[in-house]
């Protein structure tokens, strides 16, 4: 896009801002305004000028209800105690008891590290026999993960391994990116967007090859995560 | 609804993590923002959903809110419509709940109605925005505005207006340009 052409960049923030941008140059400008500061300041000039619309809209009656969900997903501490620290949690992850061992060594030896760097250890496990698959860790702003592969997989050359994030208390997700499935590591940056809904439930799935991160996931989550804060260390 | 003047000090109070003060902006704000984007999602489910991911945005980002840029009802109707729009975009409005008429329409597009009376009470800003609204051709305003409380894209206002779709281009292009010309004179 010719984003230095003044009148171009211009129209885009405005049609961004109204809405009428859409598809592949809807999410391409996004990625353009995280980008150019000239145009975060034309977005924000236009959503200064067009969203004193907003008191025009007619108000509508609250669900009942809506208050204790927005509540509950920024306030409320989990009543029980996180899944990692419940008995059921260990005892399906011993199921996979070479995996636990696996897991305690990779977690003695990235002791020195997480002792500078607080944050949270992720491991992801196969949803159907617990399999210990991926590892992950991130420092507290979670900006990006350190992800390995733990346990190579066997798929089709066009088949790839998607990571979603589930925000706490939404039933949206979006793709955070694609993992290594054959062995490999790999650092994976985090949207900055992204960060301030994380932790949430990470959920795996295995999807066609393409070019861009699909919107929805085609199946059910074959793997699930779960985080495990570094502390006391 | 609460002044802005209130508003803002409600959300300078939410930077500082005062809870109580983020369940009055919501007391004071919920409907109208719930209108807004129910407007656009057009099912309740949804609106509410869009609500809840606003509604945390707003509580995390309250201290990025400058009274200085934007009014408060301003810059949280920027971030519902945002999450609101990326909702439709991803195809998760109900199929061919664009294409329905709507039983009442928008009331700017009224000059009768009540709606812009109470708005220009009560900001100076807003009664700007209603004149340049009414200084473009009724067809390009009427487009603009269905894009904007509708959620309609090009092709989706195309349909709704039987009006090409190069014309609904250039009537939005052309009506934005305007419209930042007539808001922007000194």
């Amino acid at each position: 896009m010719r984003y230095h052409d003044p009148r171009l960049g211009e129209l885009l923030a405005a049609e961004y801002v109204l809405g009428t941008l859409q598809g592949q140059a809807r999410r391409r400008f996004e990625g353009l305004v995280q980008a150019h500061p000239d145009l975060r300041r034309r977005v924000r000039d236009w959503e200064r000028r067009l969203n004193r619309l907003a008191w025009a809209a007619a108000p509508a009656t609250l669900p009942a209800g809506l208050w204790q969900a927005v509540e509950r997903r920024l306030f409320a501490e989990p009543a029980r105690a996180p899944r990692w620290e419940r008995l059921a949690f260990w005892r399906a992850l011993a199921l996979g008891s070479t995996a636990l061992a696996g897991l305690l060594m990779v977690l003695l030896m990235m002791l020195p590290a997480l002792r500078q760097a607080p944050g949270y250890v992720v491991v992801i496990h196969d949803n159907a026999s617990h399999e210990l698959v991926w590892m992950a860790s991130t420092s507290a702003d979670m900006a990006k993960f350190y992800i390995k592969n733990t346990k190579p997989m066997d798929m089709p050359g066009d088949n790839r391994c998607l990571l979603w994030l589930q925000p706490r208390g939404s039933q949206q997700v979006y793709a955070l990116g694609v993992l290594p499935a054959r062995g490999g590591d790999m650092l994976l940056p985090v949207d900055e967007k992204m960060r301030a809904l994380l932790p949430g439930r990470l959920l795996v799935t295995v999807e066609q090859a393409g070019a861009d991160l699909p919107q929805h996931p085609s199946g059910p989550a074959r793997f699930v995560g779960e985080w495990m804060p570094v502390k006391g260390i | 609804m609460a002044s802005s003047e209130e508003l803002a000090d409600l959300l300078a109070r939410c930077a500082l993590s005062d809870r109580r003060a983020f369940e009055r902006l919501y007391r004071e704000t919920g409907a109208q923002l719930f209108g807004l984007v129910l407007r656009i999602v057009r099912d309740r489910e949804l609106a509410g959903e869009v609500l809840q991911e606003g509604y945390f945005k707003i509580w995390k980002r309250a201290a990025d809110f400058d009274a200085a840029r934007a009014g408060p009802l301003t810059w949280m109707g920027a971030i519902m419509r945002h999450q609101a729009i990326d909702l439709l975009r991803r195809g998760e409005r109900p199929a061919g709940a664009a294409a329905q008429p709507l039983n009442e329409e928008v009331h700017w597009l009224a000059d009768e109605a009540a709606g812009p009376q109470e708005l220009t009470d009560r900001d100076q800003e807003s009664r700007r925005l209603h004149d340049c609204l009414g200084q473009l051709d009724e067809a390009p305003r009427r487009a603009m505005l269905l894009a904007y409380f509708d959620g309609l894209t090009h092709e989706e206002l195309a349909r709704r207006l039987n009006t090409p779709l190069g014309t609904i281009k250039s009537w939005i292009r052309r009506g934005l340009l305007r419209l930042k010309n007539c808001l922007d004179e000194p």
